[in-house]
């Protein structure tokens, strides 16, 4: 076939003109992000400043009684939420043990849950008024600014950075940054960030555990969509470690038997906050007036905090106290 | 035939003499050979011999090469289904194991049949491909290997699924992504081998054109050497060189119809089967991308709509593809109001009635339109097999053509040597 073409150009060549070619088809192969993308390490992002301490958050309302009718409401985002008859909350629905929605039963479950479902029960008097939107954490943020939820339980640390665009509750649960790295459940590491020089760790984008890995340049920074995208990577060899919270690693770890959370000194201490739009003052000193009443025993002698942490936590991460609230930030004039 | 009155003037050739050097020699016979008008006649019975000889040539040449141009056109248009065909599969087999996904434990055996098969089928089609079209082999390599790893990532996202674990739906959600995000690659195995066939099936349409223009060539010189000799001789009719004409007005009578008959018809085919079969083929693979589209929206609960965007460029394709071949899009717009209801349902909080109208609904939607697709793919195809099937008139006349070039140079030869016999 070849032959005959090629005696038909030189013939025909004046005639026919050029003959048909197989050229190779194009090969464009894609530009895959399943593998993480590498971060920079050039500039460390702070998340604290000298003097804020992030903690630091408006003083709760009295009580935290059952809403009362909506028009007796003079807070408008109370009062929407009244009159809608249900609390809108952000959550992980992949976060084992603090929020992560169950197969089987396709229902949300964890520490961050439970929580949300106080404030539910202590607005509404049922525990089941709530929906729950699932967001990234990437997202957290960005929801309460487009205000598609009341507030946002899903592992939030409260830095000064992000007081500048949502306002947080009391600190409500103190985790410490640290590892996860290829170990046999059930064993101890003691791996550590200088352990992990010239390794590739994970953690999700817009963190504050990926911006303190800026002030590892050792180590090659890897950001992932999630903490479970980042598991994936872990399991598929991409990345030889996991940083994130304690509470966050110990559900990642709670997924696969070849992965422990390193027990050296922690990285960091990070201070969970439920998060609010930075304009919803009245509702995160409701809440925080909440979360009090939800630290302290109640007529069983236990409080549903901790309860809530004896479920999810004591037997993975150890004992740990409900952290003391610090009140006394102002409000800003006008609200 | 009367000899011509007209005074001849020859030229004896070569000096006798010192003798000449050997190549000075052979350039005096050749003088000699095609002086005067006996060396005119026999230049004249040379070139319109070739010329005949050319004209049979370019015309096998030009059958043959129709012939070979509608067996690559072929090979071509084969590949193009091929490609669709796995592109349509894989999208089958996202969806379908998104779909089951929602139900993790409670995936139904047929579901999960319709998985393996559909991922099998892809494997083969990719095994297909790969053997018949080395220019595709970069790609069609790079998509095997994605489709390997995507099969290994569903498979954990099962296991982990039906175990409880949330990082399951991670696996899912990566191995679908990273799967679309090669498919482009198989749209350039598509568009690539599409390109081929329609330049393949042009080339009728240029053979015909080719072979008219041989034809009027050698008519033309046939009718210079007759107008010569009718000058030269004062003979107004050479028996030769007519019929030499004639057979060569046959040929190119018989050839170029057949030939931009042929053309018409694959200009036809073009804008009919194989351009509705592509149309098909994409309104498939694109109903199916928006189911699977669902499914991961789903799967990731999420307040993101990421996919929302990308739901919709797959349901306008689809329909779009469905309407520009005629195809009652009810049904496709029958899912388009189930999706809408599965939106505002999860965005009502109701996540698992979205569920269910997704895996239940939807399912007895999809067959119907899947039936309703392939069962017109199956109709284009046949129609396809017909415009591609080998004409036995090209091969005839592969054969046919030459044989009368050779003929009619014979012929013109006849009618040439019969003047130089007079001449003599």
């Amino acid at each position: 076939m070849r032959t005959s073409r090629f005696l038909t150009i030189a013939v025909l060549a004046l005639l026919a003109g050029c003959a048909p070619g197989a050229v190779a088809t194009p090969f464009h192969p894609p530009a895959s992000n399943v593998g993480g993308e590498v971060v920079s390490t050039a500039s460390p992002s702070a998340t604290t400043t000298p003097d804020c301490d992030p903690r630091l958050t408006y003083a709760p309302l009295p009580q935290a009684g059952l809403l009362p009718a909506a028009d007796q409401i003079g807070d408008r985002t109370l009062k929407a939420i009244k009159q809608r008859g249900y609390l809108i909350v952000g959550v992980s629905a992949d976060t084992r043990l603090l929020g992560s929605v169950v197969p089987q039963k396709q229902t949300f479950e964890g520490f961050d849950i439970d929580l949300a479902r106080a404030v539910a029960q202590a607005m509404f008097g049922d525990p089941n008024k709530i929906r729950f939107v699932s967001i990234s954490a990437a997202e957290r943020e960005s929801v309460l600014e487009a205000g598609s939820v009341d507030l946002v339980a899903r592992a939030m640390s409260m830095t000064c950075g992000r007081w500048h665009t949502v306002a947080f509750s009391a600190e409500y649960l103190t985790a410490y940054q640290r590892l996860l790295v290829h170990g046999v459940a059930g064993s101890t590491s003691k791996a550590t960030m200088a352990d992990m020089a010239g390794k590739r760790v994970c953690a999700p984008a817009a963190t504050s555990s990926i911006a303190r890995l800026h002030s590892y340049p050792q180590v090659i920074a890897v950001a992932a969509e999630s903490h479970t995208a980042c598991l994936v990577l872990f399991q598929e060899n991409k990345v030889d470690a996991i940083t994130g919270d304690d509470t966050i690693l110990a559900g990642l770890a709670a997924q696969d038997d070849y992965a422990v959370v390193s027990q050296a000194p922690s990285i960091a201490n990070e201070p969970y906050g439920l998060a609010f739009n930075k304009h919803d003052i009245e509702l995160v000193r409701y809440v925080n007036a909440v979360l009090q009443r939800y630290a302290s025993p109640d007529s069983s002698g236990t409080s549903g905090w901790n309860r809530s942490y004896d479920r999810w936590f004591r037997s993975v991460i150890g004992d740990r106290g409900a952290p003391a609230p610090i009140y006394g930030r102002a409000i800003p004039a006008g609200s | 035939m009367k000899r011509a009155t007209r005074a001849v003037v020859d030229h004896p050739g070569g000096q006798r003499g010192t003798p000449a050097p050997q190549g000075a020699s052979l350039r005096g016979a050749l003088t000699e050979l095609f002086s005067g008008t006996p060396g005119r006649l026999r230049g004249w019975g040379a070139l319109v011999a070739a010329i005949c000889l050319t004209f049979g040539v370019v015309g096998g040449l030009t059958s043959y090469n129709s012939t070979s141009a509608l067996e690559r056109a072929r090979d071509d248009t084969d590949q193009v289904f091929r490609s669709q065909n796995i592109y349509a599969d894989l999208m089958l087999a996202d969806a379908t194991a998104g779909n089951s996904f929602l139900v993790a434990g409670d995936e139904r055996e047929s579901d999960r049949r319709s998985y393996d098969e559909a991922l099998e089928s892809a494997s083969r089609g990719l095994a297909s491909a790969l053997a018949a079209q080395p220019a595709d082999v970069r790609p069609l390599t790079e998509i095997s290997v994605a489709v390997t790893e995507y099969a290994r990532r569903i498979d954990y996202a099962r296991a982990e699924n039906r175990s409880g674990l949330v990082v399951g739906g991670e696996y899912q959600r990566i191995a679908s992504t990273d799967l679309r995000e090669n498919l482009p690659m198989l749209v350039d195995v598509r568009e690539a081998n599409q390109t081929r066939a329609q330049r393949e099936l042009a080339w009728p349409g240029l053979q015909a054109q080719v072979l008219l223009g041989a034809t009027i060539a050698t008519v033309l010189l046939l009718l210079c050497c007759a107008g010569w000799l009718t000058h030269r001789f004062n003979r107004w009719f050479n028996a030769g060189l007519l019929t030499a004409t004639l057979l060569v007005v046959l040929g190119a009578a018989v050839a170029v119809p057949t030939l931009l008959g042929l053309d018409d018809e694959l200009d036809g085919y073009r804008a009919g089967p194989l351009a509705d079969t592509i149309a098909l083929s994409e309104a498939r693979q694109s109903a199916y991308s928006a189911r699977s589209l669902e499914s991961l929206d789903l799967i990731a609960r999420d307040a993101d709509t990421s996919n929302a965007g990308n739901w919709t460029t797959a349901y306008l394709t689809a329909h779009n593809a469905l309407t520009a071949v005629g195809e009652n899009p009810a049904t496709l717009e029958k899912y388009e109001a189930q999706h809408r209801r599965i939106v505002a349902l999860d965005r009502d909080g109701q996540w698992s009635a979205a569920r269910d109208l997704a895996v239940n609904d939807t399912s007895a939607t999809f067959a119907k339109l899947d039936h309703q697709i392939t069962r017109r793919l199956s109709q284009e195809r046949l129609a396809s097999q017909r415009a591609m099937a080998p004409r036995p008139i090209l091969a005839g006349l592969s054969l046919g053509l030459p044989a009368l070039g050779i003929a009619a140079a014979v012929a013109a030869l006849i009618g040439i040597n019969h003047r130089l016999r007079e001449y003599r």
